[in-house]
């Protein structure tokens, strides 16, 4: 028994070996192509676990600021210590990852002394985790232990705000308590520390945001318009706020956690933990505090690197199954022509006893052998694949050259399996013709000899399955709307997306295909009436061999139209990445830097740029109510764009223009202003003030600026002070807000240098208007009755302050202290401005107009009126030196105009920088450029700026630059580092870094290496697979032909007739192809391209078709050109004479 | 189609000669060694003589009528066609040779298998490029001549081997050549079948004008030939029109 299984097995074996031999170039490249597809998604599988292995962590340990979570913490019910350790351990076992925290806890706002001044200062005191490294102690240390009891706290203050309050090392001040049942504080200053950055995110929980010290802090319920000075944190040991130094009027825990071991397979359970975190923190911390609030942009992240995941996952599984398609079409074509080249020879066979089983036990054998090797080989193949296609990604595999073994272990299961498949393919697609073969041998004889009518009807009910599959598809991924990645649960991606494109290719192929026939019907009916043979020759053979013909077409459709859909998703989807990128940024370059437009318009100014101030801010767009009243009724978020002409010029461009740009582009500019020069070397301005007339109440102050513009054309205040006092002279002075004195310099000349330094490389500033506005200053107001009031201000003999140039002119024992205004007037020389009487404009609605007036020397501000003085609604007045603003025209994204809704005829109200500008509608867009693509509102910079300050705003209005730089690279490599000695390019962002650092996202870069794996292999398919049609018919047909040059045809128009007939064929391949491919891309192809966040990316995909679809084309003619140069060749060295003797006995 | 010029050369001077081989051999080479399937065969064949080419199986009848028709070279000697040095044309000019001045019959039919009766017929007519309408006329008319118009339409895997070789010649004679060279046209026929096909031959031959060399093993052909030509091992050994 055994003895004879082993026999059957060797004849088995040997009829291989031998039957093999026959057929060995067919077989020799079914093997191909198997192996190329196996070896492709194998490619294609490593790719994606790289990518997932690299991308998780690069996603996810990127920015640790992004993935802190930030617990705020208010109204303790107990000890600081226990709260914190409780919030700990919440954070750890819900998210099931260590962590690690530092802890802010900040005190309520004390009063602190200011001798000879109307309004206490402000000062706060903290406990700082990680303090040391935000910070640098200048003088004394950093507090450590505190005694406890009445004993003064030791605290470390800010040098800054130290010096301005009259604050000294060694001293005890009392902070008092602002409520009346607080407690006041008691320290002792043991240290002065300097923030040196304070933008790091140290300080951003912080009341002063890390500067230490606040000249114009707002007062409480004054809305603004009332300050005082304000400084902090006064830093305690963590010791001492835990033994209650402070009332903790809020802690903020800050929690890092360590993300370093998290895996693609581990995101679905950290995105729903992190879901549910805020609630289970609260949830846990009920008994410790009245509020628990989180802040995390974590969940944020998660879904980033998932939706970077399922990305990569669904282009992989959409190529996968194209190529497969591909592969089973090539795979079939070989099988059937080997099958019909050994009919002969297995009919033989079969007449000679070998039953059916046999013959597929010998086919299956065969098949599988050739699988076998398929397998073994690709997954291997598929790593050197990765390692060729370079990038970061090759690098992060084994060297299959150097490590073999190694490199084995380490390769995917999911290589192994894509190599498995392909062979199992292998197999299935080499035996399934056998299956349907006709059970005896005379039926195969007949079989051969007709094509029934069954036939036909079954290829018809297949097309008809085809098509209704596809449509069904294509209805279910319509519903999709573009939405890979759900709430998180899964990162499986939808086996209808995986499919859907191969379905919908393959149904766009078979009904191409049918044009086939039609061709060569439409041929023939040209033959019948032509007088030539070469034409015909080709027509007649596409049109009565359709079915050989046609299966070389459909397998040249699919495999080009799967290289097309490759290419053009390809294509498509880096547009979608620039295109957003463009999006986000806007202008080419924007450089983050919140600084006043005075220091920075000059020092960007770099590479032959010509930066632009703008301001990007979230704002509140409110709609007027029905009766002119003017009550809000309904305010609502929105992102506020406002920038100069020349910079939303740079919106005007490319595919942002189509998204919005062109009509931003398109608001009117301010005009020009007038006003004063003062000079590039302004420190600060210097005035006489006098109020005279009548107050209101005594609790009323005076608050003025004055209204400076630079070269850029951006504004800015400064202020001249608050005052309450009638009938008094006053001399004031102020330096502009970013002008810093150094702190205890060496030397005179060290003095000298640095007033020189503080004005050095600034922008021209000019003057260009003077603002007033009348507030209350106590709550008592609110309730008072209406009175009139009648006061006229009057701004005498203005200056301007500026180095003196002169080092003697600066005493050497004025410095000691320290370099303040006062001590600094020696070395600063004040000169008196001459302002013309002419081009100014007086505003507001208090002012009483004949007596407001600029004169030689100053401004004369004549306020009268009965109003009101809620703090919302202040007596303002200004005289300016532009033509007012009266409504500031606005672009509003058409989301915006729907919230609005009638309003938008009406007018609305846009309110940014403590004031609220009346605007209209322009225009309205779908997006606005360079917002995340909400509820967006852009509008002019320079406009806005006025109308906010006719309104009594104050600003800031930049916080960011706009760089139409030619060559962003070169720009910002020159970007000189900024005052802190941090380098600018830092806070830069630039499109096509912004592009790149998107394109070369280890999350995101395998994507286009996936589409381009899957246009090359189809490219090759579509190659490998004429060729072997070619080569399989003219051989087929060597007899015919031979007989046809018999007859006289020269070998000339025998190759002309083949070439036109492979030309048709390849030339209705690529044309079915291409647009089937371009089509499906159409059609389903923007699903897969999503933004970051996995939701639809903005501006919408466009899809793009590349040039390289026609280097696909050309290669097609190039491998048809060839194939005739071959068919020509055979022609020159066959022997008809040799072929008609052989004649149908081959 | 002008009128061949007289032969000047050859041994049969002043008769209008139709096909002059002299001294041709053939020797094939082939792993076994050198097969001398022809060797010095000389004869001369005058307009409208209808030969019967007889010798046993490998006596190198096949490759002497490729020789004659251009699709083989000799590997010495010449052989002239209506007055054309077939042995001195090149690849071109035979092509041309076999189009316009002669047409082959094969013993496997040689029809174009996806081809209906009528277009295998009008295919020499294509490399002419002639005229459609006069195709048509002719292909019917030579449909007629041998008894198929009624299956112009089928193609050759739907008719029988007689019909079959009957199309093949009616294609032979779509160009009215002034040579038909038949290999064993009846091989494949039953004997009446193929005694049909012989004289419908022979007809043709008569009523075109033509001359024929026409290779069989059939000895009714041998008694309507002018002349019989026999090969043994590649020689001419009895030419009974000599
Ligand atoms: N290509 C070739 N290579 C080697 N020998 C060949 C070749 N073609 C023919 N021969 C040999 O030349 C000799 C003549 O062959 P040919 O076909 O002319 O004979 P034939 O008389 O036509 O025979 P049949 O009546 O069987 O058709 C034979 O011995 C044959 O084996
Ligand atoms: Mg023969």
């Amino acid at each position: 028994m055994r003895r004879q299984r082993r026999g059957v097995l060797t004849w088995l074996l040997r009829l291989v070996r031998h039957r093999s031999w026959a057929q060995v170039r067919l077989l020799a490249v079914a093997g191909l192509v198997a192996l190329l597809v196996a070896a492709e998604v194998a490619t294609l599988a490593v790719l994606a676990g790289t990518s997932e292995r690299l991308g998780v962590p690069a996603t996810l340990l990127a920015d640790a600021g992004r993935t802190r979570l930030t617990l705020t913490i208010g109204g303790l019910d107990r000890p600081l210590p226990e709260v914190v350790a409780h919030a700990e351990r919440a954070l750890t076992e819900t998210l099931g990852v260590p962590v690690t925290t530092e802890v802010q806890a900040t005190s309520p706002m004390y009063d602190v002394a200011r001798p000879g001044k109307w309004l206490p200062g402000y000062a706060y005191v903290d406990r700082r985790d990680g303090v040391e490294d935000a910070a640098e102690i200048v003088a004394g240390t950093w507090p450590t232990s505190w005694a406890g009891g009445d004993a003064p706290v030791p605290v470390a203050v800010p040098a800054g705000g130290a010096r301005a309050l009259g604050i000294d090392l060694g001293e005890t001040w009392t902070l008092e308590a602002q409520r009346d049942d607080g407690t006041d504080v008691v320290v002792r200053v043991v240290g002065l520390y300097d923030v040196p950055a304070p933008d790091d995110d140290h300080w951003s929980r912080d009341r002063l945001g890390g500067v230490g010290y606040e000249p114009d802090y707002p007062v409480p319920f004054s809305a603004g318009f009332l300050t005082t000075e304000a400084v902090g944190p006064f830093v305690v040991s963590a010791e001492a706020a835990d033994a209650g130094a402070f009332e903790v009027r809020r802690a903020v825990v800050r929690a890092d956690p360590d993300l370093t071991g998290v895996r693609a397979g581990d995101l679905p359970r950290l995105r729903r933990a992190v879901a549910g975190l805020a609630e289970e923190v609260a949830f846990r911390l009920e008994d410790d505090a009245g509020e628990v609030g989180l802040g995390s942009a974590l969940s944020r992240v998660l879904r980033e690197a998932a939706t970077g995941v399922v990305v990569t996952r669904a282009g992989v599984a959409v190529a996968t199954v194209l190529l497969l398609l591909v592969a089973v079409a090539a795979l079939l074509q070989s099988a059937r022509l080997v099958s019909e080249a050994r009919a002969a020879e297995h009919d033989l066979l079969r007449a000679r006893g070998a039953s059916r089983g046999q013959v597929l036990a010998a086919v299956t054998l065969e098949a599988a052998l050739l699988g076998v090797g398929v397998a073994a080989l690709a997954p291997p193949i598929g790593l050197l694949g990765v390692r060729l296609l370079g990038g970061p990604l090759a690098d992060a595999v084994a060297d299959p050259l150097r490590d073999p073994l190694g490199a084995l272990r380490a390769l995917p299961g999911t290589a192994w399996a894509a190599g498995g498949i392909v062979a199992a393919l292998l197999v299935v697609v080499s035996v399934v013709p056998l299956l349907r073969a006709p059970a005896t041998f005379v039926e195969g004889q007949q079989a051969r000899g007709r094509r029934g009518r069954r036939g036909s009807l079954a290829r018809l009910a297949a097309d008809l399955v085809a098509v209704g599959a596809a449509a069904l598809g294509w209805t279910q991924l319509r519903a999709y709307g573009g939405l890979l990645v759900g709430s998180g649960e899964r990162l499986a991606v939808d086996p209808v997306l995986a499919v859907g494109p191969a379905l919908l290719l393959l149904a766009a192929a078979l009904v191409g295909v049918r044009v086939l026939p039609l061709a060569g019907a439409a041929l023939e009916r040209l033959a019948r009436r032509g007088r030539g043979l070469v034409v015909p020759l080709a027509g007649w053979d596409v049109g009565r061999r359709s079915h050989h013909a046609g299966a070389a077409v459909l397998l040249l459709t699919l495999a080009i139209g799967a290289s097309t859909f490759g290419l053009t998703q390809r294509a498509t989807w880096q547009r979608s990445q620039e295109d957003q990128a463009a999006f986000v940024v806007g202008p080419p370059v924007v450089v983050e830097d919140a600084h006043t437009a005075a220091v920075d318009a000059r020092a960007l100014a770099v590479a032959g740029a010509d930066p632009q101030p703008v301001l990007r801010d979230d704002a509140r767009v409110v709609r007027r109510t029905a009766d002119e009243g003017g009550e809000a009724v309904s305010g609502m978020g929105v992102e506020l764009v406002a920038a100069p002409g020349p910079a939303r010029a740079t919106l005007d461009r490319g595919r942002l223009a189509d998204e919005g740009g062109t009509e931003v582009a398109a608001l009117p500019a301010a005009p020009p202003s007038g006003g004063v020069p003062l000079g590039d070397d302004v420190l600060g301005l210097q005035a006489t003030v006098e109020i005279s007339g009548r107050l209101l109440h005594e609790a009323t102050a005076l608050s003025l600026r004055a209204i400076l513009e630079d070269e850029a054309g951006a504004l800015s205040t400064v202020s001249l002070g608050q005052r309450t006092a009638l009938e008094t002279e006053e001399q004031v002075a102020a330096l502009l807000p970013d002008v810093r004195l150094p702190v205890a310099p060496e030397s005179q000349q060290a003095s000298a240098d640095a007033l020189a330094e503080a004005v050095a490389g600034r922008s021209a500033l000019r003057l260009v208007g003077v603002q007033a506005f009348l507030v209350a200053t106590d709550n008592a107001l609110l309730w008072a009755p209406w009175e009139s009031y009648d006061l006229t201000v009057e701004v005498r003999d203005l200056a301007v302050l500026r180095p003196a140039g002169d080092v003697a002119a600066v005493p050497a024992e004025r410095w000691a202290s320290g370099l303040t205004l006062d001590a600094a007037r020696a070395g600063i020389v004040a000169d008196p401005l001459e302002i013309p009487a002419g081009g100014w404009t007086p505003i507001g609605d208090a002012m009483g107009g004949e007596k407001t007036a600029m004169l030689g020397d100053g401004a004369r501000l004549h306020f009268i009126g009965t109003v009101n003085l809620l703090p919302e609604a202040p007596a303002i007045g200004a005289l300016v030196a532009w033509e007012p603003v009266e409504d500031v025209p606005a672009v509003l994204t058409a989301d915006l105009v729907e919230r609005l809704r009638d309003a938008t005829t009406r007018g609305f109200e846009i309110r940014v920088s403590q004031a609220a500008v009346r605007a209209v509608v322009a225009d309205v867009v779908p997006w606005i450029p360079a917002t995340s693509g909400g509820s967006a509102v852009a509008v002019d910079h320079t406009t806005l700026a006025r109308a906010v300050l006719q309104r009594g705003g104050l600003g800031p209005f930049v916080d960011e630059w706009w760089v139409d730089a030619a060559d962003p690279e070169a720009y910002l490599a020159a970007l000189p580092p900024d005052l802190d000695g941090t380098p600018r390019a830092a806070r830069a962002t630039s499109i096509d870094g912004a592009v790149a650092a998107s394109l070369e996202h280890p999350v995101r870069v395998a994507v286009p290496l996936v589409l381009a794996l899957l246009a090359l292999g189809g490219a090759l398919v579509a190659g490998i697979g004429f060729v072997v049609h070619t080569a399989v018919t003219v051989r087929e047909r060597d007899l015919e032909l031979a007989q046809l040059r018999a007859v006289g045809l020269t070998r000339g128009r025998l190759t002309a007739a083949l070439a036109l007939e492979s030309g048709m064929l390849a030339g209705l391949g690529v044309v079915l192809g291409v647009g089937t491919g371009a089509g499906v891309a159409a059609l389903v192809g923007h699903l897969l391209v999503v933004a970051p966040d996995g939701g639809p990316p903005i501006p919408p995909v466009e899809l793009v078709v590349p040039p390289t679809v026609g280097w696909l084309a050309a290669g097609i003619v190039a491998v048809v050109a060839a194939l005739t140069l071959a068919v020509a060749a055979a022609q020159r060295t066959a022997d008809p004479a040799s072929l008609l003797r052989a004649g149908d006995g081959r | 189609m002008t009128a061949w010029p007289a032969v000047t050369t050859g041994p049969a001077t002043g008769v209008d000669l139709a096909v002059v081989a002299e001294g041709v051999s053939r020797t094939y080479r082939s792993s076994g060694g050198d097969v001398h399937a022809l060797r010095d065969v000389s004869f001369a064949v005058p307009r409208g003589q209808l030969v019967a080419l007889v010798g046993r199986s490998g006596s190198g009848k096949t490759t002497l009528l490729n020789c004659v028709g251009g699709l083989d070279r000799p590997t010495s000697g010449r052989v002239v066609v209506g007055g054309q040095e077939v042995t001195a044309l090149d690849e071109r000019g035979r092509t041309r040779l076999r189009r316009d001045e002669l047409a082959f019959v094969f013993q496997t039919f040689g029809l174009v298998p996806m081809l209906s009766a009528a277009e295998n017929v009008g295919l020499p007519m294509r490399l002419r490029r002639v005229a459609p309408a006069e195709r048509e006329a002719r292909v019917a008319h030579l449909l007629e001549l041998v008894g198929l118009a009624p299956h112009a339409a089928q193609r050759p895997s739907e008719l029988s081997g007689g019909q079959q070789q009957r199309v093949a010649i009616a294609r032979a004679l779509a160009n009215s050549p002034r040579l038909l060279i038949a290999d064993e046209p009846t091989g494949q026929l039953d004997a009446e079948t193929g005694a049909t096909i012989m004289a419908l031959l022979r007809s043709v031959v008569r009523s075109e004008q033509m001359t024929a060399i026409i290779s069989t093993h059939d000895a009714s052909l041998m008694a309507m030939a002018d002349r019989t030509l026999r090969l043994a091992d590649g020689r001419l050994v009895e030419d009974t029109g000599a």
